[in-house]
């Protein structure tokens, strides 16, 4: 798949910031945690274009992995937390309030791990030796042949 | 106890100081100095970040909100995910930067991608260094009385020991020692922070008991204070409003990317292909020092739910009681973290706040200094402003806290325009991207204004949230009507960043 245009998704970030704005003024504050974290998911996919080009493999793990899992993270923390709102809850999860379980399991620990190991993992896909080899020479034939770019000299 | 943590605390400096002479022989150039440009490798840097992002705010002010309003600040805290995000999306662009021409700081990044844009520079470079200094004094002020309080010296002998020191590496190894000595500094806080979680769960029994404890005990009062313990306080988003509770998830994770101890350590990487390990150190180094200060504050209200200790007299108290509470040995880490993580943050901001001054906004203006000159005027601004800020830290309270108010949403405001819709949109122009920042500016000083008027705004978001989406919305608005070094005015050599 092939992006050519940006400019529509740097819109939408855009229009999604103000949204948020907006939301949280106005009291609708808890939507606002799907439409950030699209608007992070949308950078992380812009930050992982290679030559406009999405890496399919990339884009299923980590970056909708990563939306499904926070997404997922805030609807059950919501849930449990009107539940038990006001109130000591019924049941905890591994001894956490279960509205602050979710928070951890998903967002933070989630966060982390499907992050961390899908740049870690497949790290080809996000940057291949061969491209940043082939940056450097192009760079050396647009400064005039150095490769190494010299320090300034004092 | 007091001898050791005083042993401790100069055993710290010494090896600060040793490290900061032993790195000189690597600062010899401007891009060393300045910047430690593609020097060092992931372990280093991903400390080192984590060091300089989590300041002592992180170790005595995330626990003391713990305690007053819950798991709001939690939010905040756990968004060590950020740093693998952060690389995701800019780490590779920000790093091939340093291959397109000579990277010391961040204006010259600007350079690069806006065609030296002198008004653009300068504004970036205003907000950047007013942001240092408040980060600066904030970091002396609070650790000069906590240590005045221990061992009952006053604030600025302690000032000017600690941060005396710290200026003095500094001014011998720039950059370069300061990458390592927040390396050595973070890897402080982690050891620090694991030992104190163990105490903490073995101390209250596990987390069971604390949701327990905290969810039943109700009002309680002692020592002429009283504590308001409710359930939601250990829900997933504490008592604060809506707005602040989105706010403090979504500013500080996406605002990881705009802040200057990450954006600059992304070209301090020797080796591109490292990044992915360097998210790795940074994230978990970072998980380590988040669950300290965490669950530092869910023991601290437990302690005073089941009535072992009254209800503290403030919220900064947290940590600092907790600890007292555990004993000796807790008290000893909770001290080397909150040393480690201001003297960490404030050699970063030191250093940042020299090369605006020394490099960035001369040039803006016109006058470009040899690189030797450079240096020298970098090392005698360090010295000025780490004294300057160590006056104005233990003697301008007010000062300091109307600063303190510019922090990460300011660094955010200002940089994501520049650095992040600059690097990732070949349609983002230079007016544009100058107009984001001046609106960043302006905002933070209107929205600083307003708070001093103790003006709220609607729903209670927080003022940064407002300034952050006005200035990314202002830059890819005007983005749209703009052209310069944009589109088909890119210059040839970032178009192969962007393409990256």
């Amino acid at each position: 798949m092939e992006i050519k245009n940006t400019t529509p998704i740097h819109i939408v970030i855009g229009l999604c910031f103000i949204l948020i704005t907006v939301l949280c003024m106005t009291g609708y504050w808890f939507p606002c945690f799907y439409i950030a974290t699209l608007v992070i998911a949308l950078y992380m996919l812009l930050g992982s274009l290679r030559r406009g080009k999405v890496d399919l493999v990339f884009f299923i793990f980590p970056i909708c992995t990563f939306f499904v899992c926070w997404v997922l993270g805030f609807y059950l923390a919501q849930r449990e937390a009107l539940l038990f709102f006001d109130r000591m809850p019924d049941y905890t999860i591994l001894g956490f309030h279960p509205s602050f379980f979710w928070i951890v399991l998903l967002y933070w620990i989630g966060g982390i791990f499907i992050l961390g190991f899908g740049i870690f993992k497949l790290r080809d896909r996000w940057l291949a030796p061969d491209e940043w080899e082939a940056f450097r020479k192009k760079m050396a034939e647009l400064n005039g042949g150095a490769v190494e770019h010299k320090e300034e000299a004092l | 106890m007091k001898t050791l943590i005083i042993l401790f605390a100069v055993f710290m400096i010494v090896v600060s100081l040793i490290i900061g002479w032993f790195a000189q022989r690597k600062a010899q150039g401007v891009q060393a100095f300045f910047g430690g440009t593609a020097l060092f490798g992931p372990v280093v840097i991903g400390f080192s970040t984590m060091a300089a992002v989590a300041s002592a705010f992180a170790v005595v002010g995330v626990p003391g909100l713990i305690y007053a309003s819950g798991n709001t600040m939690g939010l905040w805290m756990m968004g060590s995910g950020a740093f693998c995000m952060g690389y995701i999306i800019l780490g590779k662009k920000m790093r091939a930067m340093a291959e397109l021409g000579p990277v010391a700081t961040l204006g010259d990044v600007i350079d690069l991608r806006f065609g030296k844009n002198r008004y653009l520079k300068l504004v970036t470079s205003l907000t950047l260094f007013i942001g240092c200094i408040a980060y600066l004094a904030s970091q002396i002020k609070g650790v000069s009385e906590m240590f005045a309080h221990l061992m009952g010296w006053s604030p600025m002998t302690i000032g000017l020991i600690v941060f005396g020191s710290l200026v003095v590496y500094m001014v011998i190894s720039g950059e370069v020692g300061g990458l390592l000595t927040q390396a050595f500094q973070g890897m402080i806080m982690v050891v620090a922070a694991v030992i104190l979680l163990f105490s903490l769960f073995w101390m209250t029994g596990g987390m069971s008991e604390i949701t327990a404890t905290v969810s039943q005990a109700g009002v309680v009062s002692g020592g002429g204070y009283t504590k308001n313990m409710s359930p939601n306080l250990l829900n997933a988003w504490g008592t604060l409003p809506g707005a602040v509770v989105l706010s403090f998830m979504f500013i500080p994770f996406l605002g990881v990317l705009g802040q200057p101890s990450v954006l600059t350590r992304m070209y301090s990487l020797k080796n591109p292909m490292e990044i992915p390990k360097l998210a790795m150190w940074g994230a978990g180094s970072h998980f380590c020092v988040a669950a300290f200060c965490t669950f530092t504050g869910f023991g601290a209200l437990y302690i005073v739910a089941k009535g072992l200790i009254p209800p503290l007299s403030g919220p900064d108290r947290a940590v600092f009681a907790f600890a007292d509470y555990i004993g000796p040995h807790a008290q000893f880490f909770v001290y080397a973290a909150t040393l480690a993580a201001a003297m960490s943050s404030a050699s970063m901001f030191l250093s940042l706040a020299s090369s605006i001054v020394a490099r960035d906004i001369p040039s803006a203006l016109g006058y470009n200094f040899s690189p030797g000159r450079q240096i020298r005027i970098s090392r005698a601004l360090m010295c000025l402003i780490g004294f300057l800020s160590i006056y104005m830290g233990i003697n301008s309270s007010q000062l300091v806290a109307i600063l303190g108010t510019f922090g990460y949403g300011t660094f955010m405001a200002a940089t994501f325009p520049v650095f992040i819709i600059g690097l990732l949109w070949d349609r983002c122009s230079s007016e544009a991207a100058l107009s984001g920042a001046v609106t960043a500016l302006a905002m933070t000083c209107v929205c600083l204004v307003l708070n001093q008027m103790k003006f709220s705004w609607p729903g209670g978001i927080p003022w940064y949230t407002v300034a952050v989406s006005a200035s990314i919305a202002v830059t890819i608005f005007v983005s749209l009507f703009t052209s310069g070094h944009s589109g088909p005015n890119l210059d040839k050599k970032i178009r192969c960043v962007m393409d990256l």
